[in-house]
């Protein structure tokens, strides 16, 4: 009877098919670790670093547009209503 | 109406397929914010309140395989804006629950993942997302 061979998994970062099936050989990273699409090069990186391992461009969070449009959008509701009120 | 087609979303699960791995379910889900902040801002003002929770919503496919979970959060269409992998023989804290409308599905550990899937998020959604959670309760490891 032959043992089960896992499967040989390449890097999702680097694609370098050494090390073992957690663990890359080449970059040392996790090879489960969530992973995030760059904007720029559109290569995954890991989603803990705060730049690109390809490209070195710096991550920014959705949230940084996102909140100041919610907090534009209420303050743009709060002064129609007071200028509907006025007329 | 399905928020998605078939076909793109098997496209985007099966690029992040590994070697001989095989998909078996696929489905569409999201993440809305806190519901007390849902409250809150729509009590503020109803369309910017719903326009905000659309904003703070996060959209996710989730593809079972033979050995993993897949789960990539989506945006913009079926455009991957990140991946997360579960290993099916290491699956910690899941809890799943199905009601009317929505099958949830959380998954606890180092990278916790929840989310509910809608009966109309896509063609089949309901039958693949109840599959899912099966298999899911099945393989689970105690919390």
């Amino acid at each position: 009877m032959t043992p089960e061979v896992a499967p040989l998994v390449a890097c999702p970062f680097c694609g370098d098919l050494t090390g073992e099936a957690g663990r890359c050989g080449g970059c040392g990273r996790s090879k489960q670790a969530p992973r995030r699409s760059c904007t720029n090069c559109g290569k995954f990186t890991p989603s803990a670093e705060p730049s690109c391992c390809h490209c070195r461009q710096a991550f920014t969070s959705e949230l940084a547009w996102k909140v100041p449009v919610i907090i534009v959008l209420f303050i743009a509701a709060i002064v129609l209503s007071v200028a509907v009120r006025m007329l | 109406m399905a928020r998605f087609k078939d076909e793109p979303v098997k496209a985007a699960l099966t690029a992040q397929l590994q070697p001989g791995e095989q998909l078996q379910y696929y489905a569409f889900g999201v993440k809305q914010p806190n519901m007390g902040l849902i409250i809150l801002l729509v009590c503020l003002a109803i369309l910017p309140g719903l326009i905000a929770i659309a904003l703070l919503t996060k959209e996710y496919v989730v593809g079972l395989t033979d050995r993993r979970l897949i789960v990539l959060r989506v945006g913009g269409g079926v455009k991957v804006k990140e991946v997360s992998e579960y290993s099916l023989s290491d699956l910690h804290g899941v809890k799943t629950s199905t009601g009317s409308l929505f099958t949830h599905i959380s998954i606890g550990g180092a990278v916790p993942f929840t989310a509910k899937f809608h009966r109309m998020g896509m063609k089949t959604n309901r039958e693949q997302a109840m599959a899912i959670a099966a298999a899911l309760s099945s393989k689970a490891l105690p919390a």
